[in-house]
């Protein structure tokens, strides 16, 4: 099982060919430029934008999330979800987004903080507390 | 104590070879001696680029197995009253007549006579790159605005890293205007903000290139010469002077660019 609680801080870019890999949560401080890969064993979190291409849960844990100031991927995983850039140029919000598996699916979102992890899952009472 | 630059891609045919050519020459019109080595054993060319391949007598390799002494083997260009010297590389052997740590020997005895040593890389990132790069205290970027050679370019510049080699200086090679503008072309922009190392120079797209390299006349040496004057705004901003950025018009295209310098802005 995946160790949420311990995480990798990784402070620069990562450039093609260039490749991390961690038990935990990987923390990103730059860029993960097309060509270089993540793989988590828990959450990624990308302080910079993420065009490379990243594996959160990597051991199976469909909690994992993957969150980047910038998130525009050639590839996500997430547990054994995957999901793929389109084949159209996509217009990228201007903003931070997360993904997650929703009901079996991988989906991208907004990322907003207060929310954090419970919008996307349902689970408005718990959510109400928190935002009190 | 002169500096030690390496020319490098990742991928083949971005402009290396040329850019070494153009940079030398560059450098040796503003007065700087310079020593061109051309890196790419077996598969020599800076000497075609440089119209000196009938003046080799001993190569990189002669020096290496003690054939013959370093400077005997430099070839001086009278074009550029002999400040442009070039060591020229084997055709015959391959990267694995020569080490790193000749390489270091020969660039550290360079350095004592010349302002710049440039050292043409082999495309690719296997011996011959790790012979280039190990001498070298700067180094500088080539790319074209393809996908392909900017994804080998960050590549590089993450070996490079592992060398030691930090903050290299991009070159974006090849760029045409026109394209960029309709949106079928990276920008320049673009690449830079991927790469994220300073941006040293843009060289446009240029027919003229084709026929001085294949005249052995580095462009640089051209006045009226789009790419050559680009190149000759990269040896001043190696010899530390602030030149503005041609590319910086880019959005505008070549024309307005005319307009503008006519119009004194």
């Amino acid at each position: 099982m995946a160790e949420r609680e311990t995480a990798l801080l990784v402070r620069r870019t990562l450039r093609a060919g260039q490749q991390v890999r961690y038990s935990g949560t990987v923390v990103v401080l730059g860029d993960v430029n097309p060509g270089a890969t993540v793989i988590a064993g828990a959450d990624i979190v990308v302080v910079g934008q993420l065009r490379g291409f990243a594996h959160a849960g990597a051991g199976g844990d469909e909690r994992a999330t993957i969150v980047a100031f910038r998130l525009r991927p050639a590839q996500i995983r997430i547990a054994h979800h995957i999901a793929r850039s389109p084949e159209a140029p996509e217009v990228v919000p201007d903003q931070p987004e997360m993904a997650a598996v929703v009901d079996g699916a991988l989906v991208i979102r907004p990322y907003r903080p207060l929310l954090y992890g419970r919008e996307l899952r349902g689970g408005s009472a718990e959510w109400g507390r928190s935002s009190s | 104590m002169g500096q030690v630059i390496v020319v490098t891609s990742g991928k083949g045919g971005v402009g290396k070879t040329t850019t070494v050519a153009n940079i030398g020459a560059g450098l040796a019109m503003l007065g700087k001696k310079v020593a061109m080595i051309d890196a790419d054993i077996g598969l020599r060319n800076l000497d075609v680029v440089m119209g000196l391949e009938n003046r080799i007598v001993y190569d990189i390799v002669d020096v290496v197995e003690g054939f013959c002494r370093l400077k005997q083997a430099l070839i001086k260009d009278k074009r550029f009253s002999d400040n442009l010297s070039l060591l020229a590389a084997a055709q015959t052997k391959d990267k694995s007549a020569v080490s790193p740590d000749e390489m270091r020997r020969i660039c550290k005895e360079l350095k004592a006579d010349f302002d710049f040593v440039l050292i043409d890389c082999p495309a690719g990132i296997e011996q011959g790159f790790k012979n280039a790069v190990a001498p070298a205290e700067q180094a500088i970027i080539v790319t074209t605005p393809d996908i392909s050679a900017v994804r080998d370019a960050d590549r590089v510049i993450g070996l490079l890293e592992a060398h030691g080699l930090r903050d290299p200086l991009l070159i974006v090679n090849r760029v045409r205007p026109n394209m960029v503008k309709r949106g079928d072309m990276m920008a320049v922009e673009d690449i830079a903000e991927i790469l994220a190392i300073p941006l040293l120079g843009v060289i446009p797209e240029d027919e003229g290139i084709i026929l001085s390299t294949n005249r052995g006349d580095p462009a640089a040496t051209v006045q009226s010469s789009f790419a050559g004057t680009a190149y000759r705004n990269i040896a001043l901003r190696l010899t530390g002077q602030d030149v503005p950025l041609m590319s910086l018009d880019l959005r505008g295209g070549i024309l307005s660019r005319f307009r503008r310098l006519v119009g004194g802005r």
